[in-house]
């Protein structure tokens, strides 16, 4: 059973995100949409208390480098952050960080944790409804299974927000959803609260693939033809929306995705590798009026830096995959660093439960080979790819994406340098609350993996 | 001392000698560190000197000069990267049909295919592979209509029509994911198994046609003859640990087979076992989620458990999309991890140098030492960290290009060197 083969069929899936907002965003001048604010989140953390991290050396995750820092949580927000003495409050936890280093939590903008569970079972493939080119109607939220044993690894590797997305055999594959990366019963008691939704789509070789002897499309013209002839169906119920024709029992679950689009609350997470669709699909968004937030995968992303640049779209990247399918075969080391030196807003995504778990040493992959072809990107810089650029594609960085003042304290310490293969991350936070400790054996164990063969001493370690 | 090339603490592209001539004369690297996986362990500081492509000294002696000199206080060399299971060579891109030779629909031949037939060295993947100091593979031919696979060859990446080391050097059966190709069940593969090494024993007196095997047809059985003497390994694709058990008694029955087992994802349950049949296996030290039930027990710290037990370990990539084709330059990050997980950082680079080329018979190509043809690679840095990089590479006593189709993209899309040539018309 030789790797590249399955792995290729497990690549072609991507998808959509969040949650939250929902359909009223979409109808505000609709009561009835008030009452349909579906699956909303439950998420509430636990008190943080207030924590002082000091002697760390800190990357803020928008670029600022603290080389002996100290951080102050409060409240489960950061509240101070830099070479400050504070006044601490009775009750602080101090934690003297030194040698370690303390950055922002990660951001997968690309995960099918959940949709895609282990173990890989037909049972646990609910992440792409691949019955219609065109399926916006469905939620990844809908298939996700809380008890995915990934979720848990990934927070190991110090991943607190995700976003889960359907798969890219559909041209609109649906509703991706973004989650807070702690254990819970239910789907909604991970989701990130106010996060927008996104919807996830998807470029060439995926659906004329799945679609060309069912119907089509089965071929990138067929592709085309079939957004665009689906965007203008958006327009008129958005045009219906706006007027208050769209009443109780008259929803359109589909529509009201893309329409959610066209106005500008549901986010666009485009599957695309080349460069040349890459452009054809911003040429179309022009069309419609509406914003590519992240191209994903974008293995040619670093051939239209200028491109992504001018239309403000993220490309979310590997470090090195290619060569599994035709659209993938130009991929370079470079792609990310390239991207972020045009200008343009780069980041990682992982696609996989592997991947997930150690997306600093992606970065640090990216980073090294962009300096040795020139550049001259710092660390601090790199850091945006793994957090502030990732909450920016999601539309998650007014809250998370880094250690600012008054965001929300999601923290990763790191037993040294993050950018060497054998750091290893030794606390993560979210919203202040320690959950995982790797001194401590402080770790999340999904109810599947109780009392299964091993699971006494869980994944090693 | 005529060409004295002195690098820097942080070498960018370092240019070795011209292409792919053995060096006429001598060259000297002066390195911080060499890795010699013999008794000399690391020299630090050492100075290697090769002349006329064979390594003629490994020492501490820095007044040495030569023709050509390779200088740099970060540089380490090693021997070359051994990437023990592979389909590197075997396809060009995965998803399309004419360029993927990974495994065969064919029903009517199974251990007679030979992966050196469909081993293709100027596959663009090769040239990635050997830039990333990965200068040897095992190439195995995937499974599909049965449990075997076919005969393996070891390569070396140089990307030339005579890289090949061995074209017969290995048989490969997937067992674990065979059940499904051979009767549903893993007890029909294990019965099936059974019955090919006695038709492969039996086979001069068998077969008096071509179908009269219990389970291969003459031609297969011939040629799995040759695993029987334990000349050539049986490789063997296996995770759950009842699985491996079952494996080592068969051994028992044939204690002459000379078995690698490749996933092991549970095998540090029977590690002790696999040290005392003497079966090595090949593990991927990322596999910590039980992506399916045979791997139920899959953790971090397998490797290390492994060898604890005396189990001799290679350490292999499959878990990364690419890991055994495209992307085997991610070998030495995977070794790496496992010294995160606990393996010292010499266990860790032997099993992905001495280990894997002694498993395969080829102890002398994971190692440095006087006398040797040269086949090593120069890294700015500790090879297993993400973010040291090949400075050179050197194959049979030849200095290797390093460039390929992706540092050719890189130049001409790369933003710190743009020219004013147009578009298309860029180097």
């Amino acid at each position: 059973m030789i790797k590249t083969t399955t792995a290729y069929s497990i690549i072609a899936a991507s998808a959509l995100a969040l949650f939250g907002l929902s359909f009223l965003h979409l109808n505000k001048k609709q009561d009835v949409a008030e009452t349909i604010a579906a699956f909303p989140s439950t998420y509430t953390p636990r008190e943080s208390g207030t924590i002082y991290i000091t002697n760390a050396h800190i990357l803020d995750g928008i670029g600022g480098e603290y080389k002996n820092g100290s951080l102050l949580i409060e409240d489960g927000k950061i509240s101070q952050i830099g070479d400050f003495k504070a006044k601490l409050p009775a009750g602080t936890k101090v934690i003297d960080a030194k040698g370690t280093w303390v950055t922002p939590g990660v951001i997968d903008v690309h995960s099918h944790l959940g949709v895609y569970a282990a173990p890989r079972v037909a049972a646990h493939s609910d992440g792409n409804d691949a019955t219609s080119p065109i399926t916006a109607e469905v939620y990844a939220e809908h298939g996700i299974w809380p008890q995915d044993p990934g979720f848990a690894e990934a927070l190991a590797g110090g991943v607190t927000t995700l976003l889960i997305l359907p798969g890219s055999a559909n041209l609109f594959g649906g509703r991706g959803i973004t989650l807070r990366n702690i254990p819970s019963r239910t789907v909604q008691g991970m989701k990130f609260p106010d996060a927008p939704y996104t919807l996830k789509m998807a470029c060439g070789e995926n659906p004329k693939r799945v679609y060309g002897k069912r119907g089509g499309p089965a071929s990138r013209m067929g592709n085309f033809a079939h957004y665009r002839k689906n965007w203008i169906k958006a327009q008129d119920y958005k045009d219906k929306l706006d007027k208050g024709e769209i009443t109780e029992g008259k929803r359109n679950l589909q529509l009201e995705t893309l329409a959610g689009v066209l106005s500008g609350d549901i986010l666009v997470q485009m599957h695309c590798y080349r460069a040349d669709e890459m452009a054809q699909v911003l040429d179309m968004a022009k069309e419609f009026g509406y914003k590519i937030s992240s191209f994903h995968h974008a293995v040619e992303a670093y051939k239209i830096p200028d491109l992504l640049k001018d239309a403000d779209a993220c490309a979310a990247m590997w470090s090195d995959w290619w060569g599994f399918k035709m659209e993938s075969y130009d991929g370079i080391r470079e792609n990310i660093p390239f991207v972020h030196a045009g200008g343009a807003c780069a980041l990682i995504h992982s696609d996989d439960a592997a991947g997930i778990q150690r997306l600093n040493q992606e970065i640090a992959k990216a980073w090294a080979h962009g300096n040795r072809a020139g550049l001259k990107i710092s660390k601090a810089d790199a850091w945006k790819w793994i957090s502030s650029n990732p909450a920016k594609a999601i539309g998650i960085d007014d809250t998370t994406g880094s250690l600012e003042v008054g965001k929300r304290a999601d923290v990763v310490i790191w037993s040294g340098d993050p950018f060497s293969t054998y750091t290893k991350v030794e606390k993560v936070y979210l919203d202040g609350v320690l959950m995982f400790d790797k001194a401590k054996g402080l770790k999340p164990i999904s109810d599947f993996k109780l009392g299964q063969v091993g699971s006494a001493i869980g994944t090693g370690e | 001392m005529k060409n004295l090339l002195k690098t820097l603490a942080v070498s960018t592209a370092l240019v070795l000698v011209s292409t792919t001539n053995a060096f006429a004369q001598s060259l000297v690297v002066k390195s911080k560190n060499i890795v010699t996986n013999t008794s000399a362990g690391q020299v630090k500081g050492g100075v290697l000197v090769i002349e006329n492509g064979r390594i003629t000294s490994i020492n501490q002696d820095r007044t040495v000069s030569g023709d050509k000199v390779i200088e740099g206080k970060t540089l380490w060399v090693t021997p070359g990267i051994f990437a023990p299971y592979t389909t590197l060579g075997l396809v060009e891109v995965n998803g399309e049909h004419g360029s993927n030779n990974i495994n065969a629909a064919n029903k009517e031949a199974t251990v007679r295919i030979r992966a050196a037939d469909s081993f293709n060295p100027k596959a663009t993947s090769v040239a990635e592979t050997r830039i990333g100091g990965v200068i040897f593979a095992a190439v195995v031919p995937d499974s599909r209509s049965d449990i075997f696979g076919g005969q393996g060859m070891i390569v070396t990446t140089s990307g030339s029509f005579d890289s090949a080391l061995n074209k017969n050097a290995f048989v490969y059966i997937d067992y674990s994911g065979g059940s499904n190709k051979t009767g549903g069940s893993k007890g029909a593969a294990m019965a099936f198994l059974r019955d090919a090494l006695s038709d492969a024993t039996l086979a001069p007196t068998r077969f008096k046609s071509p179908r009269d095997g219990d389970a291969l047809a003459r031609a297969d059985a011939k040629a799995l003859r040759s695993v029987l003497n334990g000349s050539r390994p049986l490789l063997i694709a296996a995770d759950q640990a009842v699985d491996m058990l079952n494996i080592i008694d068969l051994k028992k029955a044939y204690p002459r087979l000379n078995i690698l087992i490749v996933g092991a994802a549970e095998g540090w349950m029977v590690a002790g076992q696999l040290a005392k049949a003497d079966i090595g296996v090949m593990v991927d030290p990322l596999e910590n989620l039980p992506n399916n039930f045979d791997r139920m027990a899959a953790r971090l710290d397998n490797v290390k458990l492994l060898m604890d037990a005396g189990v001799k370990t290679a350490i292999i990539s499959r878990s990364a999309t690419g890991g055994t084709s495209h992307n085997l330059r991610l070998t030495p990050q995977h070794a790496g991890n496992a010294v995160a997980a606990g393996l010292s950082w010499e266990q860790a680079f032997k099993a992905i140098t001495l280990t894997p080329a002694t498993m395969y018979g080829y102890p002398g190509l994971g190692q440095l030492q006087a006398g040797q043809a040269a086949n090593l690679v120069i890294w700015n840095g500790d090879p297993l960290e993400v973010t040291s990089e090949v400075v050179a590479v050197i194959i049979g006593g030849k200095s290797q290009s390093m460039e390929s189709r992706q540092t050719k993209l890189r130049d001409r899309y790369n933003p710190a060197k743009q020219g004013d040539k147009m578009y298309g018309y860029r180097p």
